[in-house]
């Protein structure tokens, strides 16, 4: 029983070394795997660390670039705000300047018209001169008519002195004719009948007579209104000629307001070039960049909200440079547009003079 | 005697200054100048009367010069303008002047306050005749300064009141409803012996009615007396009529209108330039407001739901308030087509009187409102077509009589408003056109294949063709004429179409569709091959969805059974895109011969601006114009007209070298 | 008094252009060039400009096309009425040049390429192309240019 006991308790001890053993193993492997923990532990706190702080410079960095994005809208506002005060001070000067070039605008204008017009006048000047030479004829035709006119009432007048001539032998016949008519009774009747019959004869004459003269009176009285219509003729002649003086003074007139315009016109295209026009471009420039800028703050903005992106904020960049510079260049085309056009108006200030 | 009436006077001065002062629109107007003449004397008269008021004897030669001259003026220039009062005033001012001048009488405080007076009452006198008012009478005060003349000055001055003008009498008798006449006598001693004498024939006047002037002239050899009488009864020609006696029924001169000028002051003359910016800013404005559309889309999420509705609500009101504006400025630019249509009556004299030919042109819906861009273009057109018509559509009139027509042949020229387009046809009933025979010589020369089928469509499009008509000159046995490609050519650019209808011996008609408006209009927008363009709604008369499965294959073309058999055309190939191999959506287009037009798919309707393709490099066929949507990018309008003529000719452009993307 | 023009300095396949300034209505970004079916192959398409259409035209024809990048810009010329855009690859200096400065081009200059120039300069040792506005777009009226 010992052996056994014995060789069990071997075989028994050996086992329990064996499992000892295995335990150990197991142990150190567990210890390794532990180890083996502990370090990936390590490596995942050590790379979350570094996650961290990546993800901190990340959000640093977009903090950064949101703040950039933000500063570069508020620096954008701002240059705006100062360009509008800018064109605010200037839109005085701006306003000021654009009624002017309007008012010589409007004063070319009227030059230019009151130009027309005095040529007209000018034209219509030598008409009338010539209508006044015509009515110098005319008056000469009417006194021609008023000759003829005399030489009419002339000849009525002898027909008149014929008819009383006639009238005469009629009262001489009729006389005779009553001193006949005494001797016979029989031709009495006859001859009272002859007598009126004269004498109606000669009241009819007498009417015709009357006739005449009423004629002959109104005849009178037109070569009257003829004498007259030549005083009217020749005031109004006269007052054409006043009126042909009047207008040779107003043309005169007008060519002096017309000097005094292109005078000030010059004047004020002097000083227009002088200061104005350097500021005129300024502010068209400005107000041109100024509006960009206004939209492109709010892209700005728009972008900067995107910034998430960080790989596009490089091309964002690049845009707004290229975008800013494509302003640039079509203000200082616009500019020396506007320069180019300013030159022109000196030209024509020129031509007026 | 009376005073000539200054009238006469008036008419024997020449227009003088022909400057304007602003505010009257008649050139040969006196009166603004007058006005301003007056103003400034008078002006200067009451300044130096008025600085002579306290003293009057203090004047000096230089002052009575200057009076003297002010009044002058004023005179002669009333004279002109026929206002008598003033002259009569003026007169008197200056006839008291002129005796002061001479010494005959001084400067007394009476006469500084008469002259201060009469330039007021000048002043009043002109300012009442401006304003159209009655004028104040003057006799008074005319009267004040003939008292202050010696005697024989005063009658100078103020003559007897101006005796009442008897040719106002008769006038005012006239204008009374009553007969006036005139009769004329000459006194000669053949007259005088049959006893017409002056008195006979006032007798004979007296006893008809009323002599209400009696006037002798000088005329060459004599005396000539004009009386003016007012009739008794309406015999009085008869009761008056000699051989001797020229009797003439009397018309009161017209009354000389007031040059105040009446063009009426509620029209305005515009600018055509102006319009177009006008237009363009329309445009402009839709675009905005579409922007502001999807701005307003895309901040739904970021607006309180009622603030949002609100605003979109104003968006919607903008688009109501846009489409009103757009259509009054439309308006604005149009006009009746009468003064095109007018002139065609000229041109048909004289081409039926070249032609030998009987015709009537009868134009119908002349009022027919058209954009003034089109009515100037139409007339090339339209001059076109009638030539053609008259010199070659109808027959000569015995040709006519012989096939049962009336010998005078008829063109009709019409014009009617067809919702948002105008339709003018010009309709003839002569020959017709012979299809065959155009057909015939279409092969002949080679411009279409034997097989093709032979109808309308085919016949405008062959007609229009450059060279197809040249080439043959004029043959009337055809009924073709010359100019049609200029007629189609125009029509195209005008936006429209032409669509032709003919019978063989019974006539032929030509209709041209063309749009109200060549700014605005509304588009279809599709894709094909990947890109957008837009199609204008007028073009699109239905929109079919397709089943590949429903073409049928034909030779190169595919057809699509739907309302008869229409050939599909594909966008895609047109314009050398990828094909697409699912369904399609058919557009079907075109007036006279439709097509359908394949498309990928229809986005929806938007309302577009018609921007033209100005420069000749991109004047391509198939594209009309372009747009935008909203986003900057260009977007092509098609020419469904061009695409479908490209179709039927089966024309295929040569693919594009060098690919581009 | 020596004159001094204003010009437009562009970039083309390395080469310096100036468009004279007084011919330039306006300068464009290059977003979206919408193509045109059947135009002639230089014309790479229609953009809009201040609310008109304008073609784009492509002068690379020579030198190859390449795609448009932030720095492709639009040169809207304008000449005799008409209004074309041409494509290059930089335009971002605008400079005055003497007249001084400016000379007639080559003889015998190879190619058409040579009938669009008005002139060559040198500015600061650069070589710089005066471009014709006119003759580019007479020769972009119809035929495609040599260039």
């Amino acid at each position: 029983m010992a052996a056994t006991d014995t060789e069990t308790l071997r075989g028994e001890a050996d086992q329990i070394s064996t499992a000892a053993d295995e335990l150990v193993r197991t142990t150190d492997q567990v210890l390794a795997g532990t180890r083996l923990q502990l370090r990936s532990l390590d490596d995942a706190a050590s790379s979350a660390n570094e996650t961290a702080a990546s993800l901190k410079e990340t959000a640093g960095q977009v903090a950064t670039v949101a703040g950039a994005a933000e500063e570069l809208a508020s620096s954008v506002n701002e240059m705006a705000a100062s360009v509008e005060q800018v064109t605010g001070n200037a839109t005085r000067f701006n306003t000021a300047v654009a009624e002017t070039a309007g008012t010589l605008e409007q004063t070319a204008a009227a030059v230019a018209a009151v130009t027309a017009r005095a040529q007209e006048m000018a034209t219509s000047a030598t008409e009338l001169r010539g209508a006044v030479a015509e009515m110098a004829a005319s008056i000469k035709g009417v006194s021609e008519d008023t000759v003829s006119l005399a030489a009419g009432i002339e000849e009525s007048s002898t027909a008149v002195e014929e008819l009383a001539r006639s009238v005469q032998g009629v009262a001489r016949n009729a006389d005779d004719l009553t001193a006949a008519a005494e001797s016979t009774a029989a031709a009495i009747n006859e001859m009272a009948a002859s007598t009126e019959e004269v004498a109606a004869t000669a009241e009819s004459l007498t009417g015709e007579v009357e006739g005449v003269a009423t004629a002959v009176e109104q005849i009178a009285r037109s070569a009257a209104g003829v004498a007259q219509n030549v005083d009217r003729i020749t005031d109004a002649a006269t007052a054409a000629a006043s009126g042909a003086t009047q207008l040779e003074r107003s043309i005169r007139s007008i060519a002096d307001v017309t000097r005094q315009a292109d005078e000030t016109t010059r004047r004020v295209s002097r000083d227009a070039e002088a200061g104005g026009a350097a500021v005129q471009k300024s502010i068209t420039g400005l107000g041109r960049v100024r509006d960009s800028l206004g939209q492109s703050a709010g892209a700005i903005r728009d972008m900067g909200k995107r910034a998430g992106e960080i790989g596009g904020i490089v091309n964002t960049i690049n845009l707004i440079a290229e975008r800013t510079n494509l302003l640039s260049l079509n203000a200082s085309i616009e500019a020396a547009r506007a320069g180019e056009a300013g030159r022109g108006f000196a030209v024509v200030a020129e031509e007026i003079r | 005697m009376d005073t000539p009436h200054p009238r006469a006077a008036a008419a024997a001065v020449p227009r003088i200054a022909q400057a304007t002062v602003p505010g009257s629109d008649d050139p040969d107007d006196l009166f603004p100048v007058y006005l301003a003449e007056c103003e400034e004397h008078l002006t200067a008269a009451g300044r130096v009367l008025l600085a002579l008021e306290p003293d009057p004897a203090r004047h000096d030669r230089g002052h009575l010069d200057a009076l003297f001259r002010n009044f002058h003026t004023v005179k002669g220039l009333s004279g002109m303008v026929g206002l008598r009062e003033a002259e009569h005033l003026a007169h008197a001012l200056e006839g008291y002047l002129g005796a002061v001048r001479r010494g005959a009488v001084g400067l007394s405080a009476a006469g500084g306050a008469a002259l201060l007076d009469g330039v007021k009452a000048l002043e009043e006198v002109i300012a009442a005749r401006a304003e159209g008012l009655a004028v104040p009478p003057v006799e008074a005060l005319v009267g004040r300064v003939a008292a202050l003349l010696p005697a024989d000055d005063a009658a100078a001055v103020a003559p007897a009141p101006p005796p009442p003008d008897p040719v106002a009498r008769a006038d005012a008798a006239a204008r009374a409803g009553a007969a006036v006449w005139r009769v004329r006598f000459a006194p000669t001693p053949a007259l005088t012996g049959r006893g017409l004498t002056v008195t006979a024939v006032r007798d004979r006047l007296r006893a008809a009615g009323e002599i209400v002037h009696a006037e002798p002239t000088v005329v060459p050899g004599g005396v000539s007396f004009t009386f003016l009488v007012v009739a008794a009864g309406d015999d009085f020609a008869a009761a008056v009529a000699d051989d001797g006696l020229t009797v003439e029924r009397y018309e009161p001169a017209a009354a000389a209108p007031r040059a105040v000028s009446l063009t009426p002051a509620n029209l305005v003359r515009v600018d055509l330039g102006r319009l177009d910016d006008r237009m363009r800013t329309v445009g402009e404005l839709v675009i905005t407001r579409a922007r502001l559309e999807n701005g307003l889309g895309r901040a739904a999420a970021a607006l309180p739901p009622a603030e949002w509705r609100e605003l979109r609500e104003t968006s919607r009101v903008m688009e109501r308030q846009l489409r009103d504006l757009r259509e009054g400025v439309m308006r604005v630019r149009l006009v009746p087509v009468r003064d095109v249509f007018a002139r065609m009556r000229f041109v048909v004299r004289d081409l039926a009187r070249e032609a030998g030919r009987d015709v009537d042109l009868v134009l119908t819906g002349e009022a027919t409102e058209v954009d003034k861009y089109v009515v100037e273009r139409l007339a090339d057109p339209l001059l076109h077509l009638i030539r053609n018509a008259v010199s070659h559509g109808l027959e000569a009139p015995a040709e006519r009589v012989a096939a049962g027509k009336p010998s005078r042949g008829r063109i009709d020229l019409r014009a009617a408003a067809a919702g948002g387009a105008v339709v003018v046809e010009v309709e003839d009933d002569g020959r017709g056109i012979d299809v065959e025979a155009v057909f015939s010589r279409a092969r002949a020369a080679g411009l279409v294949p034997a097989d093709a089928p032979v109808d309308l469509a085919g016949v405008l499009e062959l007609l229009c063709a450059p060279g197809f008509s040249t080439r043959d000159g004029a043959d009337r046995a055809s009924g073709r004429g010359v100019g049609m490609d200029v007629v189609a050519r125009a029509v195209e650019d005008l936006g429209g179409t032409l669509a032709l209808d003919t019978r063989r011996g019974r006539g032929t008609r030509f209709t041209a569709r063309l749009p109200l408006t060549l700014a605005i209009t509304d588009a279809l927008i599709v894709t094909a091959g990947g890109r957008s363009y837009a199609v204008p709604q007028s073009a699109v008369r239905e929109v079919v969805a397709v089943e590949p499965a429903a073409l049928t294959a034909m030779e190169n073309n595919e057809l699509l059974a739907h309302r008869g058999v229409l050939l599909l055309v594909r966008l895609a190939d047109v314009f050398g895109l990828g094909r697409s191999a699912g369904p399609v959506v058919a557009l079907v287009v075109g007036d006279g011969a439709p097509v359908a037009l394949a498309v990928d798919k229809v986005l929806g309707v938007r309302e577009v601006v018609v921007r033209p393709l100005a420069d000749p490099l991109v004047q391509v066929p198939g594209v009309a114009g372009a747009t935008e949507l909203g986003d900057g990018r260009a977007v092509l309008i098609l020419d469904t007209a061009g695409l479908a003529r490209l179709a039927r000719t089966r024309r295929r452009p040569a693919d594009t070298p060098g690919g581009k993307p | 008094m020596s004159s001094a023009e204003p010009y437009v300095l562009c970039e083309l396949a390395g080469t310096a252009y100036a468009v004279p300034s007084r011919a330039v209505e306006r300068m464009e970004m290059v977003e979206q060039i919408t193509p045109a079916p059947n135009a002639p192959a230089f014309v790479d398409g229609v953009v809009f400009s201040r609310g008109r259409v304008v073609p784009a035209v492509n002068l690379r024809l020579r030198f190859g096309w390449v795609p448009y990048d932030l720095r492709t810009r639009l040169v809207v010329v304008a000449h005799a009425g008409r209004a074309v855009g041409l494509i290059v690859d930089a335009a971002r200096e605008f400079v005055t040049i003497p007249a001084d400065a400016v000379q007639p081009p080559p003889e015998g200059l190879a190619g058409t390429g040579g009938s669009y120039l008005a002139g060559v300069a040198t500015l600061a040792g650069k070589v710089i192309l005066i471009l014709d506005v006119a003759a580019v777009l007479e020769h972009t009226a119809t035929a495609a240019p040599d260039a």
